[in-house]
């Protein structure tokens, strides 16, 4: 294109800005994409493994440690602890006689009795803490569950006192008794 | 008029020195490989297709609005700041072409030597957050269509407000039952039956709460069912075992007592 050319291009525009200086026309977007038509059902399967992809929402990690959600969090734990406990040794106790253990309460406690003062103490305070507060955290759940002790204050205070009680009673019965 | 001489040239020179290669489609233009698209062979074809059919640059916007007389200043003005001009017409090249990003002067055999950046790269671009997959992606799948309402349960107390009472009874019954044998030094059979019992349904409803959180059926229909069947099995075996256990042996109360002085 000569400069010639261009300046009448230009001058023409600046003389009609209303009917050409829409730059619509020539600033045409182009979307650079290849694509390929695909059934309904193989679309859905793309779609589907394509969601895969998508960013998980953050993860517990970035939130700040609080009484509130550890609480909670502990609560579930211990009880699974608990619970998970009292499960494996209903079926050791059922499979005993045929893998020929001894899980009657005789040898469980001369088992025990054999063990050193530090390992008993020990155990004892492993089973304590999450029996002790997965029972006051519960009493805590009740209490809310009659609709008291809701503000975050509250729940706050009981989370931090239902620590503080629960590994009070598990030192006692721990090391004490 | 020097302006816009200036930016043909400027145009026009840069495709010489890049033999017609100024432009393409991003490298890192996402495409999911799934669809069996191939990202070079097409950006090749880009190439082409851009250079042959865009307009050659056109002076930026401003300039069109001006009057003729304003123009003509503006161009006298332009000829005397001509070398500076150069270089922002330059940049306003890069402008005009804004939905297309400049090829990267790399040799093809560089370029293929990189590592090609992963969907997980490209989506964590995007994102401000660090990307932790702690555990993988659950299934994405929906059943019918995207439309279709989520469906609602039919409103049933014996899964709502009964089961939820229940729960309850269960666990502010074990209070007592818990507190009596601190107190009394161990249960009655009668009442270290009733404690295990309601251990029995306290665990399996905390198990099953477990599995519903954590296995969403909508998710993972399998694994939800195996799991729930497995708890179901593994409930009814506890019973057992706690039955043989109370009527064989001392009773739990008795044998965590009894340990626990050992």
């Amino acid at each position: 294109m000569s400069s010639m050319r261009v300046f009448q291009l230009g001058l023409r525009r600046a003389a009609a800005p209303a009917f050409r200086g829409n730059f619509a026309g020539r600033m045409v977007q182009r979307r650079l994409a290849n694509s390929q038509s695909a059934s309904q059902s193989s679309a859905e399967e793309i779609l589907v493994k394509q969601r895969v992809n998508r960013p998980v929402s953050p993860h517990l990690t970035i939130y700040r440690p609080q009484i509130t959600w550890y609480g909670s969090m502990f609560n579930r734990l211990t009880g699974i602890i608990l619970s998970g406990g009292l499960y494996v040794f209903g079926f050791a106790y059922l499979a005993a006689p045929t893998l020929g253990w001894h899980l009657e309460s005789q040898s469980l406690i001369a088992t025990v009795a054999g063990w050193s003062a530090f390992t008993k103490a020990s155990a004892k305070f492993a089973v304590a803490m999450p029996f002790f507060y997965h029972s006051l955290n519960g009493v805590r759940h009740l209490v809310w569950d009659m609709g008291r002790a809701m503000t975050n204050k509250a729940v706050m205070q009981t989370g931090w006192g239902v620590v503080g009680a629960s590994v009070a009673a598990s030192i006692y019965y721990g090391f004490f008794v | 008029m020097e302006v816009s001489s200036n930016l043909l040239g400027a145009w026009q020179k840069a495709r010489d020195c890049t033999g017609g290669r100024l432009y393409r489609a991003p490298s890192d233009w996402s495409a999911p490989k799934d669809l069996g698209y191939n990202r070079d062979e097409a950006s090749q074809t880009i190439d082409r297709r851009v250079l042959d059919d865009l307009p050659p640059p056109t002076p930026p916007n401003h300039l069109h609005s001006l009057s003729t007389l304003q123009f003509s200043f503006v161009a006298a003005m332009a000829s005397v700041m001509r070398p500076s001009l150069l270089r922002q017409s330059q940049a306003a090249q890069q402008r005009v072409f804004s939905t297309i990003t400049r090829q990267t002067t790399l040799r093809p055999s560089i370029a293929a030597a990189l590592p090609k950046p992963t969907t997980a790269s490209r989506v964590a671009a995007f994102h401000a957050t660090q990307r932790k997959a702690i555990l993988p992606a659950l299934p994405q799948k929906i059943k019918g269509t995207l439309n279709e309402p989520t469906a609602v349960p039919d409103p049933a107390p014996a899964h709502g407000s009964y089961h939820w009472s229940f729960e309850r009874v269960v666990s502010a019954g074990l209070i007592p039952l818990t507190i009596a044998p601190f107190a009394a030094g161990s249960l009655n059979p009668v009442m270290d039956s009733v404690l295990c019992a309601l251990l029995v349904v306290h665990s399996h409803i905390g198990f099953e709460a477990c599995i519903i959180d954590y296995f969403p059926r909508r998710r993972v229909p399998n694994l939800y069912n195996a799991s729930m069947w497995a708890l179901r099995i593994g409930t009814v075996t506890l019973g057992i075992a706690l039955y043989s256990f109370e009527t064989n042996d001392v009773g739990i109360t008795e044998l965590v007592s009894k340990l626990w002085s050992a």
